[in-house]
């Protein structure tokens, strides 16, 4: 007859066994989300998400990364995000990454708001607004937003 | 070892040409007991945030109203559905060509709802569906400006 500490310890798991439901969870886990991805096009959504989250972080080469990669998503939500940022960016008179994010504004909602581009010759593509006509930029972005998701739509 | 080997090759070999069949014949494409399920789906894809995938949707859908009787008449089910939608849907002659008789026709741009456009024809899932209505180009009483209105004084016209 077996002592009771040996049936307890039969009864515990395994490592193999352990490793073994977790390998099979994962493969669950990784099979339910790639169903839903197919049926609910998931990819595009979280990976806006996570850019708009980059781009309300403090890391200054992941907002500049952020702006990029949002040109892909042209969604309400990427275009709230850009103008929050262009806001923000403007009250704390770090104007260079507004205007960044403004030019990517403008290739998601198809308007200039007035704002005057320039074609680096090294490097990717980015805007320069004159310091001067900024406000005027500013304040037609932001009557566009008031606009375009303001809570008349 | 060579019974392995074989098998690999055999599975790998007989599992590249199922994908390939399936993707050529696509046999769940056009069958009837899914049409309704793809039509669900398709109209529930039509409010997807993406413009894209939304725009991708209402060709499908216009593709399946234009073959398949099922869907001609589930369609205007659908037509009080209000979820906005997130993709422009503009309006144009078609053909283009001034000389032939033409259809203002409707049809899905991948672009945002907020982009530039002349004006916004369709801002629900609803109106998305009656636009694709409209591409048949037999209805009594124009588009103007108004979904509701056209659709109830065309519905009669519609159900015969």
């Amino acid at each position: 007859m077996d002592e009771p500490g040996a049936v307890a310890a039969s009864r515990r798991w395994s490592n193999p066994k352990r490793f073994g439901v977790a390998a099979l969870a994962l493969v669950v886990a990784t099979g339910a989300l790639a169903g839903a991805d197919a049926l609910f096009h998931l990819r595009p959504m979280l990976a806006e998400a996570m850019w708009r989250a980059a781009l309300a972080s403090p890391i200054p080469p992941l907002q500049h990364e952020a702006i990029r990669a949002l040109r892909q998503h042209a969604t309400r939500g990427a275009a709230v995000s850009l103008v929050a940022f262009i806001n923000a960016r403007s009250r704390s008179g770090d104007l260079e990454p507004a205007v960044r994010a403004t030019e990517t504004l403008c290739l998601l909602s198809g308007r200039s708001f007035g704002a005057s581009f320039q074609q680096c010759r090294a490097g990717p593509a980015w805007a320069k607004a004159a310091a001067d006509e900024w406000p005027e930029v500013l304040e037609r972005i932001n009557a566009w937003a008031a606009s375009a998701f303001g809570p008349a739509r | 070892m060579k019974r392995v080997a074989f098998w690999v090759v055999f599975l790998s070999l007989s599992g590249a040409l199922f994908v390939h069949q399936w993707r050529k014949n696509d046999p769940l494409l056009h069958h009837p007991a899914l049409l309704e399920l793809r039509t669900h789906y398709n109209i529930l894809l039509l409010s997807h945030p993406h413009p894209e995938v939304a725009s991708d949707a209402w060709v499908a859908l216009w593709n399946l109203f234009h073959r398949k009787w099922q869907v001609y008449h589930a369609l205007p089910a659908h037509f009080s559905d209000a979820t906005p939608i997130h993709f422009l849907v503009h309006r144009e002659r078609f053909p283009a060509n001034p000389d032939m008789p033409a259809l203002e026709a409707f049809f899905a741009r991948p672009k945002p709802i907020y982009y530039q456009a002349e004006r916004v024809y369709c801002r629900t899932v609803g109106e998305a569906l009656m636009a694709i209505l409209y591409r048949e180009g037999k209805w009594r009483i124009d588009y103007r400006d108004d979904w509701n209105e056209w659709w109830v004084r065309n519905r009669a016209y519609y159900n015969h």
